[in-house]
């Protein structure tokens, strides 16, 4: 394009394509300053707390017009506190959802939110699936266990392995029998894809029903879900609801004369090997076995060190406290004549663990030792959470021998509803509980389940926690369950929307996680654009003083490599982070070093006496090498970046990448079809550079 | 019209031993303070761990946050203290099966020691080691991939050896500013490596301007030795050298000041790396140039 019409015409061109990509962004801007006034006016006109509108005030299933109505507030404040929520409720929020999509994105360290990385425990689903499990099948799933632990390998491929050097077929455990290592193997990676595929869902599904606004959940790798959840306001809840498998299980619990049993037999066998041991082996031992227990249960590992020389006080004190209750029970006033039966306090109805013996209970009971001494058909749940009890109120948990065989599962479940319990029951009256809703054909198992076992318990189980252990009364057979004893409303809600989402197919942990508070967000962005607008106003002072009008026209360049810059992220809906604006910061700094190069080279050949169209020739051409090498090299470091990096990296990555490719043209076509514009026409004598 | 230069004549090339001698001994007293220490201080991004950075309404000591979680498998606990904004403090934690849980009894623990005072998180970082190791293996694939790259279109653009001393230039700008990094107690982040990786692409933009002249010096200048040309060649673009890395510096310095903690490592980097940079073409790149073509090339032959 060598006329300078043809440029000035192309470059207009560019202009108006980065300010129609750009509008929506600044109107949304413009948007949600227009908001946050409106809704103060509201909150001061209605009487309504601020945050309570925020939250509110687009959700379909609350009424605000009512709400406001019925406040009492003169007649024509109310007037306008309606006129101002239809507004917000209509053009403005068909406005919003209009430009909010098309706006550039603010990454979740500048709005606040998290991002989790949730890897799916294929290995526990494997472990699950499996059949006619042994000693060999032990040894191949902990070897497989710590691997995957440590390092990112294929677990498949591992297990082959593992296998082979156990000279083991798969098909023992897995599959039809006489099915080929690779038949197996190929099957279980399919459903394992399939679970990660199906926990995807799930927990979209959750999500949704949590009420995230524009959540994004998308797989990585082959294992991993990453969850982006913008502006959550509660993390802890949010990484509860992720997190949990919601297995919902009712089981039996065993009868207290069998159960007594058991306790006695185990409490003997746990004497027993005691008893042909030191002290001081017993500690070892036993800290030996907190390294070998599984640790699902979370809390083992801090209190146990500790634990392990205070258990004898312990138990006394806990003796002590519940002295009317254990007069039925077995119990010897000695932990070493019976150290297990020791640690638990007997009620009529529950065994109960003082918090302090809590992880003491859980190593004897998950011990392998002991855990053949239980019958294989029973099952150690703990209650959900600890309660008071006794005299002053000390915390203890409730420890559930159950049927290990589920008589129902969640997925016989058609529905899950929070509310506050009404009703007589003490246990449920004025609480929030979870009412939930069998399918036909649960309503039907349950209510042959609940016919067969009048008078006994029945446990409700959500991941291995007992949340209830009612006696059946009766046989039940509406089909419907009521769960109690939960903290509060959150709770319940959340609980029945893990319900209704459904289970996951494995276990789900956190591998990874991002959290930024709003406030740090919030302040991020505030230093974001103070950093930018500084940085930015320096540059351009220094290069008006350095080369007065030729500054100014390389000032001009810069706010264009801006404009483009962002325009570029608007168009193709690129999300811009703390790093994303730091990167913006470093390509003012290339823009500014591409025109200083120019400059520098015209005021050489200007020194060496050339005219000034002769110097403006020479200095682009000689300039515009240098200035595509060195972009070009930024630009490679910047597309490794984006390739290999990951997070806040990419976004830093994107906008160099964006920036440095603006810049080449911004600096050899934009300033050279300024400086021509000036030069055309006239014959000029001296430059002012 | 303001110059900072108009044209010098400094002897650049003549004192590189010296200067190398210089920052070649920073470099390894730095490695020797790392080896010290127990190898680079990776930061969670890398080891893997919990990081909880909470405020305080009426700011506490981080000796009293020690204090009130202890029984936790708790890290390093420090202060945070930014320009206009009232202290922070940062909890590591080693990572529990359960982060959520550990989280919670932080919060709990933290809530029960300082009643009245209310805690906000500000952020949360977790890193479950596996994904540590991955993002460690991650960052030098993108190092070593960037390097090749690097060195084929140089040597592509320009000759091998040019590619060569441009590439050590990096390796010196990144060993210092590692060095730096060390002595003033910067952890090594996902962050700092991001600066690293751009300090490398601002060294290496640095090192072609020179180069560049030198390559078109080398064709007008015939009668001149390559030293001679070097020379001439560095202090034709000194004028255009300091400019940018003054600009440069100038907007990186706005964001170590004012960009907050969390650009803070990015930021401390980058100013070594800008100065490094400015350096390593200098003192770094062009005399193993130098160096290499006095070796390899019979005398008389062009380059």
């Amino acid at each position: 394009m060598k006329s300078v019409r043809a440029r000035l015409i192309f470059l207009l061109i560019v202009l108006a394509v980065g300010a129609y990509y750009l509008y929506p962004t600044l109107k949304y801007d413009r948007l949600s300053r227009e908001e946050s006034h409106l809704l103060i006016e509201l909150a001061s006109l209605s009487n309504l707390p601020l945050n309570r509108l925020a939250a509110d005030i687009y959700r379909d299933d609350v009424d605000l017009r009512a709400e406001i109505d019925s406040t009492d507030i003169s007649p024509v404040q109310k007037e306008e506190a309606l006129q101002k929520l239809d507004y917000l409720r209509g053009d403005f929020l068909r406005n919003m959802k209009y430009y909010r999509p098309r706006a550039i994105k603010l990454g979740l360290d500048l709005q606040g939110g998290m991002y989790l990385v949730l890897e799916v425990d294929v290995l526990k689903m494997l472990d699950n699936q499996a059949k006619g499990k042994d000693e060999v099948f032990d040894r191949i799933l902990s070897r497989l266990r710590t691997a995957e632990q440590t390092r990112s390998i294929d677990l498949f491929d591992a297990l082959r392995e593992q296998a082979a050097s156990e000279r083991a077929t798969l098909s023992r455990y897995w599959g039809e029998p006489g099915q080929s290592d690779d038949a197996v193997l190929s099957d279980l990676r399919k459903s394992a894809e399939d679970a990660v595929d199906r926990s995807l869902e799930i927990l979209r599904n959750r999500i949704d029903q949590f009420g995230v606004s524009e959540p994004s959940i998308t797989k990585l790798g082959s294992q991993r879900i990453a969850l982006e959840l913008p502006g959550v306001k509660d993390p802890a809840r949010a990484r509860e609801l992720v997190g949990r498998t919601a297995l919902l299980e009712f089981k039996l619990v065993v009868e207290p004369d069998r159960a007594r049993d058991i306790l006695t037999k185990l409490d003997e066998g746990v004497a027993a090997r005691l008893r042909g041991e030191s002290a001081d082996s017993t500690r070892k031992d036993s800290s030996k076995l907190a390294a070998d227990t599984v640790k699902a249960k979370t809390d083992t590992a801090q209190v146990a060190a500790a634990d392990t020389s205070r258990r004898d006080t312990a138990a006394t004190e806990a003796e002590k406290l519940f002295s009317e209750q254990m007069a039925d029970t077995t119990t010897d006033t000695t932990g070493r004549a019976h150290p297990f039966l020791s640690l638990l306090v007997g009620g009529t109805q529950n065994i109960l663990v003082s918090a302090e013996n809590r992880s003491r209970v859980i190593r004897l009971i998950s011990a392998r030792e002991n855990q053949r001494m239980i019958p294989s058909d029973v099952q150690f749940l703990w209650s959900h959470k600890a309660m008071p009890a006794g005299e002053d109120r000390k915390e203890v948990w409730v420890l559930y021998l159950v049927k290990k065989q589920a008589d129902l599962t969640g997925t016989t479940l058609e529905d899950a509803q929070s509310t506050i319990g009404s009703g007589y029951d003490p246990e449920q009256a004025g609480k929030p509980v979870v009412n939930i809703k069998f399918t036909r054909d649960g309503a039907r198992t349950f209510a042959r389940v609940t016919g067969a076992n009048v008078g006994k318990r029945l446990g409700i189980v959500l991941d291995d926690k007992v949340y209830m252990a009612p006696s059946i009364r009766d046989k039940i057979s509406g089909g419907a369950a009521v769960i109690t004893g939960l903290d509060d409303m959150p709770e319940a809600r959340d609980i029945s929307i893990v319900l209704r989402a459904g289970a996951l197919p494995a276990p789900v942990h956190v591998v990874e996680e991002r959290t930024v508070g709003p406030s740090l967000g919030r302040d991020s962005v505030q230093a974001g654009e103070f950093c930018l607008i500084l940085a930015f106003a320096a540059v351009v002072l220094f290069m008006l003083w350095y080369y007065r009008l030729s500054g100014a026209i390389a000032d001009f360049a810069m706010i264009l490599n801006m404009f483009l810059l962002l325009g570029v992220l608007a168009m193709f809906q690129f999300t811009l982070t703390m790093p994303g604006i730091a990167g913006m910061i470093l390509t003012m700094g290339m823009a500014v070093d591409a025109n200083v190069l120019i400059f520098e080279r015209i005021r050489e050949e200007l020194r060496l006496g050339k005219t000034v169209r002769a110097a403006i020739e020479t200095g682009f051409a000689r300039a515009t090498v240098v200035i595509f090498d060195a972009n070009i090299t930024t630009a490679i470091t910047g597309v490794v970046l984006l390739i290999y990096g990951t997070g806040s990296i990419k976004g830093f990555a994107l906008t160099l990448t964006v920036g440095v490719t603006v810049n080449v043209f911004t600096a050899i076509f934009v300033t050279r079809a300024v400086y021509d514009l000036f030069t055309e026409r006239r014959q000029l004598k001296t430059l002012s550079i | 019209m303001p110059h900072f230069f108009k044209k010098t004549n400094i002897n650049f090339i003549g004192p590189r031993f010296k200067l190398l001698a210089v920052t070649g001994s920073v470099i390894v007293a730095g490695m020797i303070v790392m080896i010290l220490r127990g190898g680079p201080d990776w930061s969670i991004d890398f080891r893997g761990g919990l990081d909880m950075q909470v405020r305080f309404e009426t700011p506490v000591s981080d000796g009293h946050v020690r204090a009130a979680l202890s029984g936790m498998s708790v890290g390093e606990v420090k202060t945070i203290s930014s320009l206009g904004q009232p202290d922070e403090i940062s909890v590591r934690l080693k990572v529990a099966e359960n982060s959520n849980e550990t989280q919670r009894q932080v919060m709990e623990k933290l809530s029960a020691a300082f009643p009245g005072n209310k805690v906000e998180v500000r952020n949360v970082d977790v890193v479950g080691p596996k994904v540590g190791g991955e993002l460690r293996r991650q960052a030098a694939i993108s190092a070593i991939v960037a390097c090749a790259l690097l060195l084929i279109y140089i040597s592509w653009r320009f000759h091998f050896e040019y590619a060569l001393g441009g590439v050590l230039g990096l390796v010196h700008d990144t060993l210092l500013t590692m060095a730096f990094l060390t002595f003033f107690n910067y952890e090594f982040s996902l962050q700092v490596l991001a600066a690293i990786l751009t300090l490398l692409g601002f060294s290496i933009n640095d090192t072609i301007v020179i180069y560049d002249r030198i390559r078109e010096n080398l064709k007008k200048l015939r009668q001149m030795n390559l030293a001679e040309i070097m020379n001439l060649s560095i202090n034709e673009t000194l004028s255009r050298t300091i400019i940018t890395s003054l600009t440069v510096f100038m907007t990186v310095l706005v964001l170590f000041i004012f960009g907050g903690p969390v650009l803070r490592g990015f930021s401390f980097a980058m100013l070594v790396g800008v100065v490094t940079g400015t350096y390593s073409s200098i003192y770094v790149s062009s005399p193993i140039v130098l160096e290499w073509a006095q070796r390899h090339t019979v005398k008389g032959k062009k380059r």
